[in-house]
């Protein structure tokens, strides 16, 4: 390590229970009342106020088994509308751009964000004017971690959450040891459940027992990656600000289903509607896939009605994102698989060999692709601008029986024109 | 600077060693625009560049070198308009929004117009808003008299002022930069 690196300054930024922020960004009657966001098919809590988190409602917990307290409580709930935060995303993210630094998108709701360009006095600040410019901006508030390396800005961040300002800055404090001490050794990023009990059975609990054990120690009853958190509790960086995004190398589509499932022909209807999503969304990363798994299974908790799941891969003669030829090849895939009788309630698409498509030509190649690829183009153009599944294939059906359970969802997107929000005027 | 693309008329060579002429219509290409020049008096130097003992340019701006008189708007038209680049000013910070109701149309935002809404700006004297009162959302008027800042809903009707105090429930959500309302 070289001495530059010390004065190394990275801030996490994380969103403060982002799905219940962006729900209440228009609907203000929430704003101080205890909210949870459902999972897909409304199943589990995701994300969780302060309010509900108070009311000792779990993350992850499923709906039914909180929804005693929910009713008692008066507790709002929402079914998750991913459009929604997927657009106030792209604004935060945006938004932490403009301020000149090195970013890591590291999840939909929190970034990494390299500030040390900035002195050692002034960072603190600095985190509290992006925090400022964030919530002005977006309407989003967060909490923002500062310190040496990434592990101790997720240390930093937990502190920052239970601030009043929101901001923390590790920069500068001699010992961290008496805050480390505070950290329960399975909030330590990089530590799993698996690692956690590990680690107890041994005798740590705590980020500071951890940071310091000895590095052979480490090694020899972990392995590298565990070596590397201690490392990085001790403020010297191991991992790295990834700014540029990595293309994918795959991509899944799948969801549980809102009733259970029996017809081969609604099944059908579900699996080409998977594919066109995942080929529209490899289309837009300009990727091509080389082979394709389609997965059907039953629920694994009513094996009264028989339990079921099977899958199979095909690969594509050439590589391809052209939705036809995939909902051609998924459709012929499901009808190996499918057996009478069932129940289904999951069912998805993956496709996998994801390469760069642009400038690839081979021997098939014809001029009929480039048709093909200009129809492609115009459905996506047109979905885009009129909203989601206005041209689709027939396969995919129009009924949508299938499909899935959002009994408590807001409905608003801010990025379609379909589905703005309204205000009183 | 201008590169010389090719020599398209001649005229009157006074000298064949100097490739000096008297007068010279010539296709030039600058980094984004091609144009025809009359160059009098000039000749042509080993490196393709001309000389000019005096100059008259005429610049044409050039579709095609070729037959016709070609368009002169060819260095201007590029791109449609992009409503979103001039109505939209800080993307992150801008929403759009659907109007619901007509306290508003006295000032002329009627039921059902969109609104752009930018969060980042600090609202003016008179500006529209999108305020939060008493938690909920709703277009207003903001007003500052002095010290005091009131939301007002256009009407001359002073008793529906509603003062901007310190209250946490009456704030500006954001200010309204631009009222679509379709008139077809």
């Amino acid at each position: 390590m070289s001495s530059t690196q010390y004065t190394r300054k990275l801030a996490l930024v994380d969103c403060n229970s982002f799905y219940v922020s962006c729900e209440r960004l228009f609907n203000p009657k929430i704003r101080k009342k205890p909210v949870v966001v459902l999972s897909n098919n409304d199943g589990c809590i995701i994300s969780r106020s302060n309010e509900a988190k108070a009311l000792g409602i779990k993350m992850g917990e499923p709906y039914f088994k909180a929804k005693d307290i929910i009713i008692k409580n008066n507790v709002h709930v929402f079914s998750s509308n991913y459009s929604l935060y997927g657009d106030l995303s792209r604004r935060v993210m945006r938004t932490l751009k403009r301020f000149n630094s090195a970013i890591e998108v590291y999840s939909i709701d929190e970034a990494f964000m390299d500030l040390s360009n900035f002195s050692d006095t002034e960072v603190e600040e600095v985190g509290k004017e992006i925090r400022n410019t964030v919530l002005q901006w977006t309407g989003i508030p967060t909490s923002i971690g500062i310190a040496k390396t990434k592990t101790l800005s997720k240390v930093a961040n937990h502190i920052a959450k239970k601030k009043q300002s929101g901001v923390t800055s590790l920069i500068g404090i001699e010992n961290i040891d008496p805050i480390l001490e505070k950290v329960e050794i399975n909030d330590v990023w990089g530590v799993g459940r698996q690692l956690t009990k590990f680690y107890q059975k041994n005798g740590i609990y705590n980020a500071k027992q951890l940071k310091n054990k000895s590095n052979t120690w480490i090694k020899k009853c972990s392995n590298v990656l565990g070596s590397r958190t201690a490392m990085e509790l001790r403020g010297i960086p191991c991992i790295d600000l990834e700014t540029t995004t990595t293309k994918r190398k795959s991509c899944v589509v799948s969801r549980s289903f809102g009733k259970r499932v029996e017809s081969f022909q609604e099944l059908k209807e579900a699996v080409a509607n998977y594919c066109l999503n995942a080929s529209e969304k490899i289309r837009s990363e300009s990727l091509v896939a080389k082979s394709i798994t389609v997965f059907v299974r039953t629920s694994p908790f009513q094996r009264n009605f028989g339990y079921y799941s099977n899958s199979k891969t095909i690969d594509f003669p050439i590589a391809t994102n052209n939705s036809i030829e995939t909902v051609k090849a998924a459709i012929s895939i499901l009808e190996s698989i499918y057996k009478d009788g069932y129940r289904y309630q999951k069912a998805g698409v993956l496709l996998t060999g994801l390469s760069n498509s642009e400038g690839k030509k081979n021997l098939f190649s014809s001029e009929k692709d480039e048709k093909i690829n200009s129809l492609m183009r115009s459905i996506d153009n047109t979905n885009y601008r009129y909203g989601r599944s206005t041209l689709s294939l027939a396969s995919a059906g129009i009924q949508k029986k299938w499909n899935m359970r959002r009994e408590h969802s807001s409905k608003i997107d801010t990025a379609d024109f379909y589905c703005l929000p309204t205000i009183r005027a | 600077m201008a590169n010389l693309v090719r020599v398209i008329h001649r005229h009157t060579k006074c000298c064949f060693e100097c490739s000096r002429f008297d007068s010279l219509l010539i296709q030039l290409q600058t980094q984004n625009t091609t144009y025809l020049t009359l160059v009098d008096n000039c000749y042509i130097t080993k490196e393709n560049k001309i000389r000019t003992f005096m100059k008259l340019t005429i610049p044409y701006y050039l579709h095609k070198a070729g037959a016709g008189f070609p368009s002169p708007a060819t260095d201007y038209i590029e791109e449609d308009i992009d409503l979103n680049v001039h109505l939209i000013k800080n993307v992150p910070a801008t929403f759009v929004i659907r109007v619901q109701g007509k306290s508003m149309t006295d000032v002329g935002i009627n039921d059902g117009d969109i609104l752009v809404v930018d969060k980042s700006l600090a609202p003016k004297n008179f500006s529209t808003v999108i305020a939060n009162v008493h938690d909920e959302l709703v277009v207003k008027n903001f007003v500052q008299e002095r010290d005091k800042k009131f939301l007002t809903s256009g009407s001359k009707n002073f008793e529906d002022r509603i003062l901007i105090n310190e209250e946490d429930d009456i704030f500006i959500w954001g200010v309204v930069t631009y009222v679509i309302h379709s008139v077809y």
